[in-house]
Order: C-alpha cells, then sequence, then structure tokens
C-alpha cells in the first residue's frame, strides 16, 4: 500500500473526527460526534421527568427503566418520559407504563408520570424531597 | 511526518494483525452480549425513529425481521473479521455491519457515546492491511503488504492513535464551548455529577453513592475538571512519541474509571484497554505471555520475530 493511499486515509479520519467540531449549530450524530454530554452548564437545581409507582397503601416506588422505557437503559428511560411530556401523550405512557407494572406482578395501585425538582447537590446531602412535584398523567395498575 | 509523529517508520505485521484480534474480539463480544438488545430495536414505535449517521438514508425504521438479520449478519462478519479470513471482504463488511447495527441503535432519540472509539477502529482496521498476520489470510499466502517488518504495517496503528485522541479533543473542546471556563474553576462538574446520580436514582436505575456523596465537598470538583481538561485537551501530545503516548494512556485509563467511579458510566471499550492498545507494543506482550504460558505448560518456548 502506498504512502498516497496511508495519508488520504489518515486524513480522511482525522477531519472526520474533527468534523463535528465544525457544525453550526452544533449537533451531535454517531459514529462522529461532538460529545455533548456533560458539557452544559448545569445548576444543581433541576428537573427531573420519571415516573413512578405508589403502592395500595400510597407509598412511593421507584420504578426501573425496563417498566418506565421497555429496555434496560436509563437514558432511554429519561428520554421516553421527557418525549411525552414534550408531545402531550403522558396519558398513554401512564397506561403502557401501568401495563408493564400489571404484567411483571408488582403490588403497585397506581402509576404516575410527573416532573420533579430537585437541588440535586442538596439531594445527596439528606434532604430528598423534591422542592416541587407536577403530576403530569396519573392511572391506576389493571388487576 | 515520519520524524515528528512516525508514520512510516517500520512495524512488525504483528502489531497490526494483533490489534485486528484485540479491537475486532472487543466489537464482537459487543455485538454477542448485546445482540438481544440491537436487534429488540426492530420493535420499537416508529414514531421516535429519529436516524442519525448512516440511518439517515431511511424515512422508516426497518422490518424486524431485518434488524435482527443484519445484526447477525454483523456477528457472522465480525468473526470472520477476528479470524483474518478473506479480509478484504470480510473486513470492510464487519465494519460497515458494526456501524449500521450501532447507529440503528442510536437512532431512537438518544445517542450514546460508549462505542463510537469501537467503530471507527473496526473502519480503520478494515482499511488497512490488518490480516498479513495471526491471520488465516496470512496463513493462506494471501497478504496485501510485504509481511514481516515495513511501515505499511505502521500507519494504520498511528492511524488507530489519531482517531482515539482527537476523540478525546474533541469532547473537551465540547466542553470548553458550551460550559466556558467555568466548566473547569466553577461548580459544573459538580453539578453535573449530582444531577446524573440523582436521575438514574430516580429512574430506578444504578447510580453511584460515592459519586453522590461527594458532591457535599465542593472543593474537590474543580481539580478533578482539570485532570479531565489536561487528558482530554491534551491528548493529541500522546502522538508525539511512545512514552508520552502510553502516559497519556493510562491517565484517559484513570478517567474513566473515574468515570465509574463518580456516576457509574461503564466505557467497556476503554476501561478494558482495548481502546488505548495502539499506543502500546502489543506484540511484547503477547510473545510474553506467550512464553509464561509455554513455561507453565513445560514446554520450550516458540522463537518469535518481533519489530522495533
Amino acid at each position: 500500500m502506498s504512502r498516497g493511499y496511508a495519508l488520504a486515509v489518515t486524513l480522511l479520519f482525522g477531519a472526520a473526527v474533527l468534523s463535528p467540531l465544525f457544525r453550526s449549530p452544533p449537533r451531535d450524530s454517531y459514529p462522529l460526534s461532538n460529545y455533548p454530554m456533560f458539557s452544559d452548564r448545569l445548576e444543581s437545581v433541576n428537573d427531573v421527568r420519571t415516573a413512578v409507582g405508589l403502592g395500595p397503601d400510597g407509598e412511593r416506588e421507584l420504578l426501573s427503566p425496563r417498566l418506565i422505557g421497555g429496555s434496560d437503559e436509563v437514558m432511554m428511560a429519561v428520554q421516553t418520559v421527557g418525549d411525552a411530556v414534550r408531545a402531550g401523550t403522558t396519558a398513554e405512557l401512564c397506561h403502557t407504563i401501568a401495563s408493564r407494572v400489571a404484567r411483571a406482578g408488582y403490588p403497585l395501585a397506581v402509576v404516575e408520570v410527573v416532573t420533579e425538582r430537585h437541588d440535586s447537590v442538596h439531594y445527596f446531602r439528606g434532604r430528598d424531597l423534591p422542592l416541587a412535584t407536577e403530576v403530569h398523567a396519573r392511572c391506576e395498575v389493571p388487576s | 511526518m515520519r520524524r515528528g509523529l512516525r508514520w512510516f517508520e517500520p512495524a512488525p505485521a504483528r502489531r497490526l494483525g494483533l490489534l485486528r484480534v484485540l479491537i475486532g474480539s472487543a466489537a464482537v463480544v459487543y455485538v454477542a452480549v448485546r445482540a438481544r438488545h440491537l436487534a429488540s430495536f426492530g420493535t420499537f414505535d416508529a414514531g421516535r425513529f429519529d436516524p442519525v449517521g448512516p440511518v439517515g438514508l431511511l424515512d422508516t425504521p426497518l422490518p424486524a425481521w431485518l434488524v435482527g438479520a443484519l445484526v447477525l449478519a454483523a456477528l457472522a462478519a465480525g468473526v470472520a473479521f477476528v479470524a483474518g479470513w478473506r479480509f478484504r471482504v470480510s473486513g470492510p463488511l464487519f465494519a460497515l455491519l458494526l456501524l449500521w447495527v450501532t447507529a440503528y441503535r442510536n437512532s431512537w432519540g438518544l445517542v450514546l457515546h460508549t462505542e463510537n472509539l469501537m467503530v471507527l477502529h473496526v473502519m480503520v482496521l478494515a482499511l488497512a492491511p490488518s490480516a498479513d498476520a495471526h491471520a488465516v489470510d496470512a496463513r493462506a499466502g494471501r497478504r496485501r503488504g510485504p509481511g514481516g517488518v515495513h511501515e505499511t504495517y505502521n500507519w494504520p496503528v498511528r492511524v488507530l492513535a489519531l482517531v482515539a485522541v482527537l476523540a478525546y479533543f474533541v469532547s473537551g473542546w465540547a466542553k470548553v464551548r458550551n460550559g466556558g471556563w467555568d466548566w473547569v474553576t466553577g461548580d459544573v462538574l459538580r453539578n453535573q455529577i449530582a444531577n446524573d446520580n440523582l436521575r438514574k436514582l430516580l429512574a430506578g436505575d444504578f447510580y453511584s453513592p460515592l459519586g453522590g456523596w461527594l458532591t457535599r465537598y465542593g472543593w474537590l470538583f474543580p481539580p478533578m475538571a482539570l485532570a479531565t481538561q489536561v487528558v482530554e485537551l491534551g491528548a493529541p501530545l500522546a502522538l508525539l512519541g511512545r512514552r508520552i503516548g502510553q502516559a497519556w494512556a493510562g491517565a484517559a485509563w484513570l478517567f474513566h474509571a473515574g468515570i465509574v467511579a463518580l456516576m457509574m458510566i461503564v466505557f467497556p471499550y476503554q476501561l478494558l484497554g482495548v481502546a488505548f492498545a495502539p499506543f502500546f507494543r502489543v506484540e511484547v506482550g503477547y510473545d510474553r505471555v506467550v512464553r509464561r504460558l509455554a513455561a507453565w505448560r513445560g514446554r520450550p518456548p516458540v522463537p518469535v520475530a518481533s519489530g522495533p
């Protein structure tokens, strides 16, 4: 293989990996990423969109990513709830999650799709109650 | 380029061949372990389809059977890639299939970043004479290069290293561009770690209790952020020499170990060390292992040729 070929492959891959730097506006893709994760200027107070279960006596239970988003990936679960809130389809999502909870046999009575506002730094200091909670949808778990 | 970046120094075909086996094996194991998960995207709601990369060629999702078939095809091509069998075909074929199945997995509204470097490395190997040693093709006399020790086996290894360091550089630059220098001096990293762990905790996933606990101590985070940026923005310096490259590889590995400890985010390709193998003379390590195994079995070691 010639040096010309070697340089062409070198330039091709070098330019490709650097190309996301020049996307305007910045946009993530695959496999050529601008690696936006953890780069935003975040404050400690943030909204977390998720779904929770309530037991027969009203006790609150966290649901797994599989119950919320249909896969084991937590980011997919978070994305699923976020998409539903934006699209106004939280009622449908709530019923989907409730059906998964019923199929899995968990002793829960109600599912809520919520946005909770937390101060994440304070949370890990023991102040774990949300600063605010907005319930987008509430549905019963089918028996 | 020859003196500064050592692109055209002679190197043994074995180094490139072993990197093919190592990187290819990591990719095949990834596809095998994640096969069900990768195939499950064939049944996702079409309304969530948001294609990225090469999947952008599609307007609508593929039928479920085809998604599963492509995962199986990637697995089969990957085995041929690792074996170095008919590499002129199996090399590019595996690279394309691996790119496709991982891009398809990322085409549902959420782009993850744990496989990018592995896929790019497989693509580089597919375009190089990577099956001229430790390969079925080499044994059958189907070499693409001269064999032995030659510059044609060095530049692909340097491109593997180049791709790795540039990916880290882009990641570091994104932090400066989006977070400003506050990313290093302020509370940005602490807030990122606290938020990430809290989001996982509230979604019922594993999180890092250590990362959550450490967010109480704000003074820890600016030095961590500075170390992160030294590893990421300083990555291109790793191309300047073997020792500095190996030192950077060690620092980058520690960086990923820290990410696991503080955020419970696992980058398997990096944590297994495979991503950083191009910075090392892997054939030397391989020979050492073979000699020790031979000694352990009570057999004389097999003499092997080694390059610079």
